[in-house]
């Protein structure tokens, strides 16, 4: 099988998905028992001292799904052995529905991950103050910057179809955008701030209320992205036709 | 030039937005504070604090409030603030009762208010059900404060300036109107004594009387002056605290001799016409009732111990010939009253360290309430979890990726693990309901059916839940107390809560910010009912009668260095208990922490070292101390799912008047 845009950008079995994802999972878990509290309730209540349990656990658990949904097709997860069967799972087709049936795909992929990363945040979220609502919010914020990273992992493949181009990001403007998203909104600083924001609002500094700036960001940016990623398969069906029509 | 003609309109354009915004703001507070005015000038707000306008600096005081309401109806409540310091800071503390007030009514409502900081006002506020403020008012304490602390003087024509004493006993003679007189025994605080001179009760309401009843118990001094009108002493709510009975009047034609049995060295003067006399007959004698006889065996002055306080009551008129103006009545009033300080149960913000009553509630919490998992379960869980799944993506038709099946079982098992997580660690192993935890310590008073009552209180949530609690049973005045966090961090503790204490007829207290992760403390003094007799006789042991309405449990007696267990007595019994060796506990701290636990016998051992009380201890042989427990006075109604924990302890010290056991 060649190294081929179409070929990569496939719909993962959530077999592959859950085995790519376990690394990221024991991490989480890891994180979640370092820093579950050592003291007692009565100390920390006596001083206002919140344990930051669930603040790691939701940075680390949006650092691993971006970082996740960005590698899945520049570094696709393998099926787990042994008995497991190559994926069979169709190539992205230059058709409408195809192409919405794979988003569709995506979207419920994105939701499985998160999924996964649910019951280990639970447990974090007991010993915290944060009420169930502002779970949910975070949860929605996670969900786009993990959207975001997945349009922009499947935009980086697209574009740079050889995985050597993908690793070099030889593009000055991806570079600056990506290198600029990361530090206002990086995965760690971003859930972070938010959970800071949702479980401690009088401590966090002014820059980091912004959840509208940042959906805002995230969501326009990645239907920029869609855009160039429909546009380049476009013109790639357009060339296939044309060289099909070209033969003699 | 198209580019500079741009940015200029623009500059031009947010300098007039802004202008336009500042004249918003600065419309909107001219309107909102003519708003204001109006509102203040619809609802009249008319105080009047302590006694005679007057206060004395760190101690209960009374505020009558009279509200007068000229606009549309109000609905909300009347709020009162006011500043209390700490080594962290001043914080406000809110007391606050509901109000109704239709269109032209009036209502007059009064608080008791503790007052610690003269620098700065109280204020007072009517606030409507919205949380806005409707009207509003500041007491300046500063032109208010008085040193001395108060004789109040109730009664017609009454002239007692004599009693004013700036040097020496540092009291002032003040006159209030019957209505301002306080309706909460705490509201006595700065009062040394209280004179009723033909005064009609009448004008009192019954929470006056009873506020009256339970100060005297407390420790005040009460003197009811008789003399040829005795309708105040027949009053049926007097006669029940006077320590004789009234059995008319008398008329003493020779005054010569009443100076010696008065033991002062001015005779009485002669008046123009015989001296009519309250024909007194003392009550029963107990230990402490002291009884001025003059010629004829007349008794001139009983007095009695009620609770800790002290009642006396003269035969004659002390505001009246030949009394008023006879030089020796100064010395005698003074004897008779006895000017000192009454025992304060106001509590002192926590120190450096933590107070005992903190250290039990800590260890009360420490031991019964919840704590947080342990790393096991989170381990396990985690472990469990990360297995689970690992078994699943090794199934072998796991990477069918069209199978419905596949899918279903995929999202399944994170399913199954987010309801384990929810159900255990939410329910199980560490519930979110808010923490209750309150020590009680009750305090039988000697020659009266009434307790003294302390509480502390603590409340604790990790969330921001409604932290209100109704209660009922008994009306403490309640303070805030400064948690001692330096146990626990070298970073500066946050300045104590803010505490809305609600005082009414369905009292109620609450953090005015329900914070997560945050401990509320609070202390309540208050008089409460409670009728057990205790008598010790070498012959007989204790006699022990329970009329309190409760059930006492895990009683023990303290006598020298031994202990002794008395068991239970019910509500209605009489126990008979003798101290033989056959009741001798030496191992009595063993016992009791299997009977009850180990905060038991750690209360117990405040309680025989004094940390506990400033009144049990055991500091002398021939003193027995009984200890017990009893079921919490204070009473919450549980509108707000919580878990409670109490402590309510029992406490006598009955002395040993007869030979030690």
């Amino acid at each position: 099988m060649t190294d081929s845009a179409p070929s990569r950008l496939r719909a993962h079995s959530f077999a592959a998905i859950t085995h790519g994802f376990l690394p990221y999972l024991a991490l989480q878990a890891g994180v979640l028992l370092l820093w579950w509290p050592k003291t007692s309730l009565l100390e920390r209540t006596g001083t206002g001292d919140e344990p930051a349990t669930l603040v790691a656990v939701v940075a680390v658990g949006g650092a691993a799904l971006a970082g996740f949904a960005l590698l899945m097709d520049i570094f696709p997860p393998r099926s787990p052995p042994p008995g497991g069967r190559p994926t069979a799972a169709p190539p992205l087709a230059e058709q409408a529905h195809a192409t919405i049936g794979y988003a569709g795909t995506q979207l419920a992929q994105i939701g499985y991950l998160m999924l996964l990363c649910l019951p280990l945040t639970l447990v974090a979220h007991a010993i915290s103050s944060l009420a169930a609502v502002e779970l949910l919010w975070i949860a929605a914020f996670t969900a786009v910057h993990t959207v975001f990273y997945r349009v922009l992992g499947i935009w980086f493949v697209l574009r740079w179809p050889a995985r050597e181009a993908v690793l070099k990001l030889g593009c000055p403007a991806v570079l600056v955008s990506v290198y600029a998203l990361t530090t206002v909104f990086s995965p760690c600083l971003s859930h972070a701030a938010l959970s800071y924001h949702a479980t401690a609002p009088n401590s966090a500094p002014p820059v980091l209320h912004c959840g509208a700036l940042f959906v805002g960001s995230y969501t326009v940016l990645a239907v920029l992205l869609c855009f160039d990623g429909l546009r380049l398969l476009r013109s790639r069906a357009q060339q296939t036709s044309d060289d099909v029509a070209a033969q003699p | 030039m198209t580019r500079d003609l741009t940015s200029t309109y623009w500059c031009w354009f947010w300098l007039a937005l802004r202008a336009v915004l500042q004249c918003i703001a600065v419309l909107g507070s001219v309107a909102a504070h003519a708003q204001l005015q109006r509102a203040d000038q619809q609802i009249e707000i008319d105080a009047h604090i302590g006694f005679q306008q007057q206060v004395v600096i760190d101690t209960w005081t009374p505020i009558t409030i009279t509200v007068r309401n000229h606009g549309p109806a109000v609905t909300g409540a009347l709020d009162v603030v006011t500043t209390d310091a700490s080594p962290r800071g001043d914080y406000p503390t809110h007391y606050r009762q509901p109000l109704t007030l239709a269109r032209g009514a009036q209502k007059r409502v009064q608080f008791t208010v503790f007052l610690s900081r003269i620098a700065v006002p109280v204020d007072i506020r009517v606030i409507g059900d919205g949380g806005e403020v409707v009207a509003s008012q500041s007491l300046d304490l500063r032109t208010q404060t008085s040193r001395q602390r108060f004789v109040v003087a109730l009664g017609r024509d009454a002239n007692l300036g004599y009693l004013n004493d700036r040097d020496q006993h540092q009291l002032g003679v003040v006159y209030p109107l019957a209505e301002f007189l306080p309706a909460h025994w705490l509201g006595y605080d700065s009062v040394e004594a209280v004179v009723l001179h033909r005064v009609s009760l009448r004008r009192l309401t019954d929470q006056q009387i009873q506020a009256l009843r339970k100060w005297v118990a407390a420790g005040g001094r009460l003197l009811v002056s008789g003399g040829h009108d005795t309708a105040m002493l027949q009053a049926p709510q007097l006669t029940a605290v006077l320590p004789a009975r009234i059995q008319g009047t008398r008329t003493v034609s020779d005054t010569s001799t009443l100076h010696t049995a008065l033991d002062s060295e001015w005779p009485v003067p002669t008046g123009s016409s015989p001296l009519i006399l309250t024909h007194l007959h003392p009550k029963p004698a107990s230990v402490s009732t002291l009884v001025l006889r003059g010629a004829d065996d007349l008794p001139l002055v009983v007095e009695a111990a009620t609770g800790r306080g002290r009642v006396v009551l003269t035969a004659f008129d002390i505001a009246s010939e030949p009394f008023e103006s006879w030089r020796g009545i100064r010395e005698l009033m003074f004897r008779l009253l006895q000017p000192r300080a009454v025992q304060s149960v106001t509590l002192i913000d926590a120190q450096d360290q933590p107070s005992t009553e903190t250290r039990l509630l800590d260890q009360l919490v420490a031991q019964r309430a919840v704590d947080y998992p342990g790393h096991l379960p989170v381990m396990a869980f985690a472990a469990l979890y990360l297995g689970v799944l690992v078994l699943l993506v090794r199934r072998p038709d796991a990477d069918q990726a069209s199978s419905i099946g596949t899918h279903a079982v995929a999202f399944a098992v994170p399913l199954v693990f987010v309801a384990v997580a929810t159900g255990l660690f939410h329910r199980v192993l560490f519930p979110q309901a808010p923490l209750l935890a309150s020590l009680a310590l009750v305090e039988p008073l000697d020659n009266s059916t009434l307790a003294e009552l302390d509480l502390h209180i603590r409340l604790q949530s990790t969330r921001t839940d409604p932290l209100r609690v109704d209660y009922g049973g008994v009306s403490p005045q309640f303070r805030t107390v400064a948690n001692t966090d330096s146990r626990y961090t070298t970073q500066a503790p946050p300045p104590p809560p803010t505490w809305i204490f609600e005082q009414d007829a369905t009292p109620a207290i609450t953090p005015r910010a329900a914070l997560p992760y945050r401990t509320y403390s609070a202390q309540g003094n208050d008089i409460v009912s409670f009728d057990v007799d205790v008598h010790y006789r070498s012959d007989s042991g204790l006699e022990l009668r329970n009329r309190s309405g409760r059930t006492l449990t895990g009683l023990w007696a303290f006598t020298h260095d031994r202990a002794f267990t008395l068991g239970t007595v019910a509500d209605g019994e009489t126990a008979h208990l003798r101290f033989d060796e056959n009741q001798l506990q030496s191992n009595w701290r063993d016992q009791l922490r299997a009977s009850h636990d180990g905060v038991a016998v750690a209360t117990f051992d405040a309680l025989l070292n004094g940390e506990l009380s400033r009144r049990i201890r055991r500091d002398s042989d021939t003193d027995v101390l009984l200890l017990g427990f009893t079921r919490s006075p204070w009473q919450e109604h549980d509108t707000v799912k919580r878990d409670n924990l109490y402590l309510s302890v029992v406490a006598w010290r009955v002395d040993d008047s007869e030979g030690r056991p």
